[in-house]
């Protein structure tokens, strides 16, 4: 007798069970309904369909293939494991389903020969979700990871799992022993449990039977009514996260329209409506697996910013204010809403502490290292957006960069007048574009705020001026007219800020007719490249050691002089991570003869930052310990003789902990190395340069 | 209370100043303005002081049209209104013009406390403060770099050398703010967007009741007739060591001879 065939509590069973299921559906239906408007209520436009195919790709290798995942592999087995057992599993609880209400059709759908082939396949699964759900809880209880924290809700998640595999297995097991029928054979495992209980009376094997086949469907209804309110809810929203991931650069942040902001006046996030619903959806797809915290700079520094504990505050806020921001969505102006709205708890200073939204350093190393493509950054800077551009508020170190860019064109304040100065120390003349006649330029150097007026990114910006000058490339500068790329200031939440620059140089730019640009700052490079398009600045960038090492390539600059030294190189963020550039400097460095690459640990995609990105550059570091040190530590301990960056920002940040540690190497420029093996000499030696 | 802050439009601290073609005027092709940075503190006090306890601030300057920018962004810090005496076309008018026009401007407007800089960073005068109370009638607290209001009177700390003042006036006084005194604000968004639906009000010396020409060109009572710049940093010399007696020897003709110092 198949398990509904039997009268349950006076009712048909398979109408018990029919009303069960319609329970539980309606149940789901209703949560995913709120949920649902939760997502969407009082959105801001996020357009998300364009580019379907590279979608579809990025959803096949990050959602189906889960190669994230894979980067720890003991936990990409057990993912994949239970993943594959969502997916398979799902073809047999319909069929379970199908067989509760209608005890006596049989299976209807497929030709036996497929049926018993999947019935194999069931079985096989049923044992390895079995295993999958053991070896994570092996992770989080005996090869226990610092990512991970204590979860009861996990725990219980992945009892459920394994329940579910077992009362399926304890089910089938009774059954084979009730009908001894063919498909047997294809059941193995099952067929095991069969032998274990194969010494029952048929009443107890009938009683166990419909005892575990109704636990099964039970809990699977439990189950799917329970994910929506704990971490599992990435089993639903995780793949459309996924495919509906930010396509753009990575590094490029969104604009926005500062004449509709302020008609609406409303200025990035103050409140969780203010996120757009792709941004919430990122927020109910957080699994809390931690893999953005190991690598923070921040956290692992000690402030007070881990992603997943941003990530896990917002999703806390949001279910918490869940009630007030849907009924108010749904027009219930009740004064039970209306009170509800009244007790919510502020975003900013209640849910996340503006030392929090402080703290980042924009590095995307928790991004590139999600597995479910959730952002960050774009989160962080909407809530300094709002402090900034609507009160006011921010750490009081940036107002003088913002001075300085907004009056002098650069964060240090220093006379627009003499950018142009470094230039007039070199040996040879360099022209700014308004000397120079028109067509008789290739390249725009874009020297930036650094490049300009620091002491070492001057004699990085003659290194490569000379480069440049060696392989007879036509170039000039803007002089006075450059002004600050803005990233600092767009980092900083200061949009309008970063706006006004934007619009001026492109004006400056686009102005000459400029097509193609070479800038040393991995910041004024992304800025240009990403973020100037929506400004109508649309020409080539390229870093200033892409250039240098295609022109060593080509054979125009000849690197002969030996340079005897050991190097190791740090990657900049906005160079690696946010644009994907890791090898030019490498190439450059490997074509120096006498130098010795010696890689650090944690270089290329997973580099650490130097905790100069996101405008901190500009901020005093007050908590825990300074990442500036903590990153040169790990490049000292290579022990090279030098630590070579391509990056003035990160230049300061380590030169600055070589002298507050103590240290040994010291950090140079590979152009500045370049240069120093340029047959002719070339400028100051960087050796001796470096550490001043 | 009422404030009113006078401040003064001038080239950025960090402007290279060039000396214009008549030698006696500064060339303004490159420069870039802003508010004078005591004003900066004053305006930045009275605004304050207004969130605390109510009333308005209105801005004045006497400037070109181009110092309506600086006056837009005293609105959008929280200034409520603003009045420009229109400079543009006259002929240099020194310190003393300047409070004349001023004083003839603010006289009409009731106030609880005028607000200047102690100094604006353009010529550095200095004399603009006590002239502008003298004329007005106002009792005036210099370089104050704390206040304590009270009832119709306020408790102010002054700098002197060496030392702090604490002085006590009745309102309405002048007051001028020292460094020290506040940190002023970065205006929002919010603030610039609605500074610049905002009208400001233009005078002219006319409109004033002021005979301009009397305080201005030829008939100022101070007149610039040469500008120079100050001369170019020298490089550090070094003497080297290696002799200690000879060292000793050519430091000091370098500081009697060349520095003149001796």
């Amino acid at each position: 007798m198949m398990p509904t065939d039997a009268t349950l509590l006076g009712l048909p069973g398979s109408l018990a069970f029919l009303l069960v299921l319609t329970l539980a559906v309606v149940l789901f239906a209703w949560t995913a309904s709120r949920r649902w408007q939760l997502m969407t209520a009082g959105s801001p436009p996020d357009v998300r369909w364009d580019r379907p195919l590279e979608r579809l790709r990025g959803l096949i290798e990050l959602g189906l293939l889960q190669r994230k995942m894979f980067r720890d592999p003991y936990a990409g087995l057990y993912h994949i494991l239970i993943f594959s057992g969502f997916v398979v599993l799902s073809v047999r609880t319909l069929s379970l389903v199908f067989e509760g209400l209608f005890p006596k059709a049989g299976m209807p759908f497929l030709s036996p020969c497929f049926w018993q082939a999947y019935l194999l396949l069931k079985d096989v699964v049923l044992a390895t979700t079995f295993a999958g759900a053991l070896l994570a809880l092996g992770r989080r209880h005996l090869f226990k990871k610092e990512r991970l924290d204590a979860s009861v809700d996990a725990d219980l998640i992945l009892g459920l799992i394994g329940f579910l595999m077992l009362s399926d297995l304890l089910a089938g097991g009774a059954r084979m022993n009730l009908f001894r029928h063919e498909s047997a054979a294809w059941e193995p495992v099952t067929g095991l449990f069969g032998t274990l209980l194969a010494g029952m009376a048929p009443a107890s094997l009938q009683a166990t039977y419909g005892f575990f086949w109704w636990a099964h469907l039970i809990a699977i209804f439990v189950f799917l009514n329970y994910l929506p309110y704990a971490k599992h809810f990435h089993v639903i929203t995780a793949l459309p996260n996924i495919f509906l991931r930010k396509l753009e650069a990575p590094g490029k942040l969104r604009t926005f329209d500062i004449e509709k902001a302020a008609e609406a006046e409303k200025f990035g996030v103050s409140k969780l409506e203010d996120f757009t619903w792709k941004q919430r959806l990122d927020i109910f797809t957080c699994t809390e697996c931690g893999r953005c915290r190991e690598v923070c700079p921040t956290h692992l520094t000690g402030k007070p910013l881990s992603p997943k504990g941003f990530m896990v505050d917002l999703r806390h806020a949001l279910y918490t204010d869940a009630n007030a921001i849907v009924d108010t969505a749904s027009g219930r102006g009740d004064a039970k809403t209306e009170q509800a709205q009244a007790d919510r708890k502020p975003l900013i200073g209640g849910w996340i502490e503006e030392e929090t939204i402080w703290a980042c350093t924009t590095c995307r190393y928790c991004e590139s290292a999600c597995p479910v493509t959730i952002t960050y950054t774009d989160k962080l800077i909407d809530l300094r957006r709002h402090l900034v551009l609507e009160r006011s508020e921010f750490p009081k170190e940036a107002q003088t960069a913002f001075n300085g860019m907004e009056r002098q064109g650069n964060p240090w304040n220093l006379a627009a007048a003499d950018r142009g100065a470094w230039a007039e120390e070199l040996p040879f003349p360099v022209l700014t574009m308004a000397e120079a006649e028109k067509g008789d330029v290739d390249v725009l150097f874009w020297v930036g705020c650094a490049g300009s007026y620091e002491d070492r990114g001057k004699k990085v910006s003659k290194a490569l001026a000379t480069l440049l000058h060696e392989a007879g490339v036509k170039f000039a500068i803007l002089g006075s007219e450059e002004s600050c790329n803005g990233d600092a200031a767009r980092r900083l939440g200061n949009e309008y800020l970063f706006q006004t620059l934007a619009q001026q140089n492109v004006e400056t730019i686009n102005g000459y007719g400029i097509k193609k640009i070479v800038t040393n700052c991995p910041h004024c490079f992304n800025t240009m490249k990403n973020e100037y398009p929506d400004f109508g600045g649309h020409f080539e960038v390229v870093h200033g050691t892409e250039l240098v090492a295609k022109l060593v390539e080509e054979g125009r600059i000849k690197l002969s002089e030996k340079v005897e030294r050991t190097v190791t190189f740090h990657d900049a963020c906005y160079l690696g991570r946010h644009n994907e550039i890791y090898d030019p400097p490498r190439a450059i460095l490997r074509a120096i003869p006498g130098v010795v690459l010696k890689e650090v640990g944690r270089k290329r995609e997973t580099g650490m930052c130097c905790g100069a990105g996101g405008g901190r550059m500009w901020l005093d570091e007050k908590i825990g310990t300074r990442i500036n040190q903590v990153r040169y530590a790990e490049l000292d301990s290579v022990g090279a003789d030098g630590i070579g960056v391509s990056c003035p920002f990160c230049m300061v940040m380590l030169g600055n902990a070589k002298t507050e540690t103590n240290g040994r190497a010291d950090a140079f420029d590979v152009l500045e190395l370049a240069a120093e093996a340029l047959p002719a000499g070339g400028p100051p030696a960087a050796g001796a340069a470096a550490g001043a | 209370m009422n404030h009113i802050v006078c401040l003064a439009y001038v080239p950025d601290t960090e402007t290279k100043i060039k000396i214009g073609a008549d030698g006696k005027s500064i060339d303004e092709s490159d420069v870039k303005w802003i508010v004078s940075p005591y004003d900066e503190y004053a305006l930045e006090e009275a605004i304050k002081t207004k969130e605390t306890k109510g009333g308005t601030v209105t801005v004045v300057t006497f400037g070109p049209a181009k110092a309506d920018v600086g006056l837009r962004e005293c609105l959008a810090r929280g200034a409520n209104e603003a009045v420009r005496i229109a400079a543009d076309g006259l002929a240099q008018v020194d310190s003393l013009g300047v409070a004349k026009l001023l004083a003839a401007a603010i006289k009409p407007m009731p106030f609880d406390v005028l607000w200047l800089g102690n100094k604006g960073v353009g010529t550095d005068a200095q004399t603009l403060v006590p002239m502008l109370a003298e004329f007005l009638d106002l009792p005036h607290v210099n370089l104050v770099t704390k206040l304590e209001w009270k009832d119709g009177a306020v408790t102010c700390w002054r700098e002197i050398e060496g030392a702090k003042e604490v002085v006590e006036t009745p309102l309405p006084a002048l007051i001028a703010a020292q460094k020290g005194l506040n940190e002023p604000r970065y205006a929002s968004l919010k603030g610039i967007m609605a500074a610049k639906k905002k009208t400001i009000a233009v005078k002219t010396p006319a409109d004033l009741g002021v005979d301009v020409a009397a305080v201005s060109g030829d008939k100022a009572a101070v007149r610039w007739t040469k500008l120079e710049l100050p001369p170019a940093r020298q490089a550090v010399k070094l003497i080297p060591a290696d002799d200690p007696a000879k060292a000793a020897e050519e430091l000091l003709r370098l500081l009697r001879d060349e520095a003149k110092v001796l």
